[in-house]
């Protein structure tokens, strides 16, 4: 009799308790990270008797989890992939969408730039139209500079999130070693480990995969040792690193994760952060934001340079020699604390066509100096000496070396402050140079048909002004002999070879050649003869003094807007510009399509995972009434022996 | 397989989420007319608009260079137009004044009728346009071109200096000529001569009461020089005519091709937007239906 009761308590307390796990699992239907939970039923050891054995009720096994740990590390692996891709979109989305704008990018600038080079080229001595160009210049300097500055607001956020994202990861580390040193203390004893702690610490790995690459280890004693990232340690049992956010000793805006050992020792892992957020902006920082950011500078320096030039080559109304038209900034060298006092080195533009948008190192090994491309990571060769009369070059950079000592160490980033710097330096509209300050002719007593075209001063050597040179008055004779022969003001003006080396004597005279005539203390200047001379024909280089209504360097001006200038000679400054647009353009499609790709992969995992742990409430439900079925059943066992009890003893009762 | 309630319910909400960015990309597509928002939509596509808004901009331009050529050239066929028109009368004299029955006094009143055409040539020959500009001085444009010293003697002191516009990718175009066109061409009567001197010369034997029997070829020779220059007016004003029709011909063929790389094509973006919404719609009704359904309903 006692056994039919002890049979139906039995089942009784089983069947409460699975009612008990199922209503956790309703209460927990919308806990994240809960695993749904199963009550395991077993046999009580039967009771031996002669007959046979006799059952005697059921046992609460143990209450499971429906986990399955290879299913949560894909979870894991796809949230470390989906996140990494999702914030960098989000991020190069900001960029991607302001920088083809035509109210804040520069194309639009640029072109309403050049179009005002051109108003000053077809009517130069107009102050309008020279007032126009030079207020077009500052709009255009204006927009460089306020996209220069959202760079660097977002560099500074960017920095920002890199904290919050790190102090997150350290609370969760701090967090997982807590639950290790209590699974560690649970483990092996009466119950074991809860679930639930479980459940807790699954979560808060899941949560560090938002952030970061996450792979476990499970130890012997239950505890789990985390690793983020390429494999740096976080949580080893109960003890954890902390991870920090610093400045990079040569550039303070660049920001690097280090990770704090235990001895204090910090080590840069910057590199090893991959996937998550934290990694996601980490490439996003480096892919994006500084590749744009320099590519912008490159922009501006290029053309602040290639305008330079120019305008200095022409002469302006009040017939001197054209100065600089844009302020450009010098390439920026950060130099390393480390380095030895009194080191330095002098680093200026060589080529603007072949900069580039790199960060470069620049290191003295005690006997050579070598130039290291911080993107491609690949040496870059440097010709040259590295002293004043013969520089280093490299890149479009020249670098001379003031002062040195081994283990020097320096940071280039030609480019990164070009649009910060680039400004108006012209003062007064007369100052723009529109025009040349030689003028050709051809004597009107010639017999032949012989033409000098207009030409043009391609390179400018002097640096004192028109006034106090000799002006030019150079008389091309045309002699028998098929030659041209130079003569005249101011003294060793002669014809060059395309390479500035001077020709001896006289040139042959080919109808369409262009030729080249070095003028001292002024430059050197380039025109083209075409047609029949007559032997005695004479044409003239003439000093340009009161050509006002000259736009021949207005001109020339003018057509730098598609000349080849930039990227080694196969893009326009437009152009430079249209390839900084295309390279963030097609990097933010492509995190997109990754991000839509990993975000189907994570869904499929999390179906996955859920399907296995995840709360069904119908299923719960159904249960539910299992459950209360079974228990009535058994309540009805304890009725029944109750009733025999009673029979038994009215039968015996007297 | 199981799915559990959060799932299903994530899976709701996602898909209406999803829906719902589609036709908010579509609705802003509609709203400004634009396929391409943002670069990433087309990077390739993006750069070729960049390019083709350059080019439409330069030939914007170009037009601008071309009217302003037009202009000056304009002004500079009236100037000769006019120089034409008194070596036309002062020829009519010369052939009336070499008429040996003139006397003294009509030789006289000849004479100072051509003086007064020699400074209206003068004037002429200094012309100056809207900004001030001497438009026969080449470079020289604020120094005054031609000037007489009163005793025939004639000096130029522009240069042979051209203004050239661009008007075209590879085409540009003089829009003035240097006022040396009225000076030195052969006279004659031997050595060289000028516009200016051939009516002084005419007028000061006149006055003396002598013919000029030179006078007539010389006025003849200018006349070719003059109409040499007003051909070659004529053939840039001509080649920018030209021009003008072309760069108008590519800047519509450009917007066209600039139109189809960048602006949407409305009626399959007023059909796709239909479609998500519908879409929107379902995802919507099947969320409310599928979140109705529990077992819990039942058990009462």
């Amino acid at each position: 009799m006692a056994s039919i009761i002890n049979t139906g308590i039995s089942a009784l307390n089983a069947f409460k308790r699975q009612m008990e796990t199922t209503g956790h699992n309703i209460a927990n239907v919308n806990t994240e990270g809960y695993s749904r939970q199963r009550v395991q039923l077993a046999a009580r050891a039967p009771e031996a008797t002669p007959q046979g054995h006799i059952g005697s009720g059921v046992d609460v096994a143990a209450v499971q989890r429906s986990y399955d740990g290879y299913l949560a590390t894909r979870v894991r692996d796809y949230t470390s992939s989906y996140e990494e891709f999702a914030i960098y979109e989000q991020r190069a989305n900001e960029i991607d969408n302001v920088i083809a704008d035509a109210s804040a990018g520069i194309d639009d600038m640029l072109q309403k730039f050049f179009a005002s080079v051109h108003d000053v080229a077809d009517d130069p001595t107009s102050i309008p139209a020279r007032s126009v160009m030079m207020n077009r210049a500052t709009q255009l300097s204006d927009r460089f500079q306020t996209l220069d500055g959202w760079f660097s607001n977002i560099r500074n956020q960017v920095g920002r999130d890199f904290e919050n994202r790190v102090n997150e990861m350290n609370s969760i580390a701090q967090s997982l070693a807590e639950i290790n040193k209590r699974i560690g203390t649970l483990n092996g004893t009466v119950g074991g480990i809860p679930n639930d702690m479980l459940d807790e610490r699954d979560r808060l790995i899941d949560e560090l995969s938002h952030y970061t690459s996450v792979s476990t280890l499970e130890q012997t004693d239950g505890s789990m040792n985390v690793f983020i990232g390429t494999g740096q340690a976080l949580v080893v049992g109960g003890n954890y690193n902390t991870l920090a956010v610093t400045n990079n000793p040569e550039a303070f805006d660049h920001k690097e994760i280090v990770i704090q050992q235990a001895g204090g020792m910090a080590v840069n892992v910057t590199a090893q952060m991959t996937g998550g957020s934290l990694g996601g902006l980490l490439r996003f920082r480096d892919e994006i934001l500084d590749t744009a950011h320099s590519a912008l500078g490159r922009v501006a320096a290029g053309l602040g340079l290639f305008f330079n030039a120019e305008h200095r080559t022409g002469m302006d109304l009040d017939g001197e020699l054209g100065g600089d038209f844009f302020s450009v900034a010098a390439p920026q060298v950060l130099s390393n604390p480390a380095n030895a006092a009194g080191s330095s080195v002098t680093v200026d533009y060589d080529d603007a066509a072949d900069l580039t948008a790199h960060d470069y190192q620049l290191s003295f090994d005690g006997a050579s100096w070598s130039l290291l491309d911080l993107e491609t990571g690949a040496a870059v060769a440097m010709s040259g000496a590295g002293t004043v009369a013969d520089p280093y070059v490299a890149d479009g950079v020249s670098i001379v070396i003031d002062a040195a000592a081994a283990g020097d160490t320096y940071r280039l980033r030609p480019t990164r402050t070009g649009a910060s710097g680039i400004g108006l330096l012209v003062s007064h509209e007369r100052d723009i140079a529109a025009a040349e300050v030689v003028r050709t002719g051809a004597d009107t007593a010639n017999g032949g048909t012989g033409a000098i075209g207009p030409g043009a001063m391609t390179t400018r050597t002097g640096s004192t002004t028109l006034a106090a040179q000799t002006p030019p008055s150079i008389t091309l004779e045309y002699q028998a002999g098929n030659q041209l022969a130079i003569t005249g003001a101011p003294a060793g003006a002669q014809f060059v070879d395309a390479n500035g080396a001077p020709i001896v004597g006289s040139v042959a005279f080919v109808s369409g050649e262009t030729y080249r005539v070095e003028i001292p203390n002024l430059g050197v200047f380039d025109f083209t003869m075409t047609g029949a001379p007559q032997v005695g024909d004479a044409f003239r280089l003439d000093d340009n003094a009161g050509g006002v209504g000259d736009n021949r360097n207005a001109r020339r001006l003018a057509d730098m807007q598609t000349a080849n200038l930039m990227l080694s000679g196969t893009a326009s400054i437009a152009g430079a510009y249209g390839a900084l647009v295309a390279d963030v353009g097609t990097r933010t499609q492509q995190a997109a399509n990754n991000a839509r790709v990993q975000e189907s992969l994570l869904t499929q995992a999390e179906a996955a995972k859920s399907e296995v742990s995840g709360v069904n409430l119908d299923e719960e439900a159904a249960d539910l009434v299992r459950f209360q079925q079974a228990y009535q059943a058994a309540a009805q066992v304890v009725s029944v022996a109750n009733s025999l009890f009673d029979s038994l003893l009215n039968a015996v009762r007297r | 397989m199981r799915i559990s309630t959060s799932q299903l319910y994530q899976q709701g909400v996602d898909a209406i989420l999803d829906r719902q960015r589609e036709l908010g990309e579509t609705e802003l597509q509609l709203a400004t007319g634009k396929r391409i928002l943002r670069p990433s939509d087309d990077p390739s596509a993006t750069v070729r608009v960049l390019d083709l808004k350059e080019s439409e901009q330069r030939l914007a331009q170009f037009q601008r260079n071309a009217d302003m050529a037009m202009a000056k050239l304009d002004q500079e066929e009236s100037a000769l137009l006019g120089v034409g028109n008194l070596l036309q009368r002062v020829r009519e004299l010369a052939v009336r004044a070499n008429n040996d029955t003139l006397g003294l006094e009509d030789r006289r009143a000849v004479a100072a009728e051509i003086r007064q055409h020699m400074e209206s040539f003068l004037q002429l020959a200094n012309s100056q346009d809207a900004n001030g500009e001497y438009i026969f001085a080449g470079f020289q444009s604020h120094t005054r071109p031609l000037t007489h010293d009163g005793v025939g003697g004639f000096s130029y002191a522009g240069d042979t200096g051209q203004r050239m516009l661009q008007i075209g990718d590879s085409r540009e175009v003089a829009i003035n000529d240097p006022g040396s066109i009225f000076m030195q061409f052969a006279a004659a009567g031997g050595g060289t001569t000028n516009v200016g001197e051939v009516m002084y010369n005419l007028a000061v034997n006149l006055e003396a009461g002598n013919g000029d029997a030179n006078a007539i070829t010389d006025i003849d020779t200018a006349f070719t020089s003059l109409f040499d220059t007003r051909a070659k007016i004529g053939a840039r004003m001509n080649a920018i005519e030209d021009q003008k029709a072309s760069n108008e011909a590519f800047a519509v063929a450009m917007a066209d091709v600039r139109s189809t790389l960048e602006d949407l094509d409305y009626a399959e973006a007023v059909s796709r937007f239909n479609q998500q919404l519908t879409a929107l719609q379902a995802a919507q009704q099947a969320f409310i239906r599928v979140q109705d359904l529990s077992l819990f309903n039942y058990l009462r």
